[in-house]
């Protein structure tokens, strides 16, 4: 192998594991969850924030890790991702709130991070929440104008 | 908008679409979150009926897992080759009676199970899961 073409392959080799360590993310997110989980100490969406509000201990967790490998091949790097929602904060809030239309969820804290090895590449990044669960005094809710499936079939309800 | 009409507009000028129509038993309009123009329709087929997305460029994709149940007929389609968490599920609830709306459910990865019942696989929401998109039955099949 001429040293033209080795340095070519070390430098394709080497582009190929930076994308694809350079580019990857991960995000916590409770779309599906019916209780609001809210950021920050608020009564309730769209009001002010409550000065000086003691918050209830958390009780409710939930978080994401992935776990990412880049073994350097020819003519691209191996990569090997592995993400899991270790508690999906969707499941952890509806399982911990019985009426969500009576009760919320405040984020007490929001922890983050990520550490690296470069040679192999191995990267671990987290996020991880807890969240209180508060009263919503004469809370009420919408109607549902579709109807939702869960673990016992359909829910047909609908206005 | 005018990219939107024009893209709408392709997708009723199929080459085949007489053809096609043979077998559409209902085609839908989609009110909700579904791709631009996609259509949707219940075909009956040789192995029975099935159900079809179809990209405004002509890219069909088929929900091959069926099953019945007294609410009405269900498709479903995930993109996870080994394991529930690693992929999208999209399961479309058809009613018993075909004038009504046919509904389009969407489960995030680690929401949803892949169960096996009455020897078929297939996906099972942990939570209560609100519809992604209603499918509004058209009296004339476009698609």
């Amino acid at each position: 192998m001429s040293p033209r073409w080795t340095a070519a392959a070390i430098a394709g080799v080497t582009g190929a594991v930076l994308a694809a360590a350079g580019c990857t993310s991960i995000t916590l997110r409770a779309s599906e969850a019916r209780t609001p989980v809210l950021l920050g100490p608020v009564a309730c969406i769209g009001c002010a924030p409550e000065p000086g509000r003691v918050a209830a201990p958390p009780t409710v967790a939930g978080g994401v890790h992935e776990r990412e490998y880049v073994i350097a091949t020819f003519p691209s790097g191996a990569l090997d991702r592995i993400t899991d929602d270790t508690v999906p904060l969707d499941v952890a809030a509806t399982t911990a709130v019985a009426d969500p239309c009576r009760e919320d969820l405040r984020v007490a804290a929001v922890h983050a991070g990520t550490w690296s090895f470069h040679e192999p590449l191995i990267a671990n990044t987290w996020i991880d929440a807890q969240a209180s669960r508060a009263a919503v005094p004469n809370g009420v809710c919408g109607v549902a104008p579709w109807p939702s499936v869960g673990p016992t079939g359909i829910d047909k309800r609908r206005p | 908008m005018v990219a939107l009409t024009l893209c709408c507009a392709t997708v009723r000028r199929g080459t085949d679409e007489g053809a096609r129509a043979l077998d559409t038993v209902v085609s839908y309009q989609p009110v909700g979150e579904v791709p631009s123009c996609a259509r949707y329709a219940l075909r009956r087929g040789a192995g029975g009926l099935s159900f079809v997305e179809r990209s405004p460029l002509g890219v069909e994709t088929d929900f091959p897992v069926h099953w019945v149940d007294p609410a009405g007929d269900h498709f479903a389609i995930w993109d996870a080759p080994a394991a529930a968490s690693e992929g999208f599920a999209r399961e479309v609830w058809i009613p018993g009676d075909r004038r009504q709306p046919a509904y389009l459910f969407v489960y995030r990865a680690g929401l949803y199970e892949l169960r096996e019942s009455g020897g078929v696989k297939r996906p099972v929401p942990v939570i209560p899961i609100e519809a992604r998109a209603k499918l509004e039955p058209l009296q004339v099949p476009p698609l």
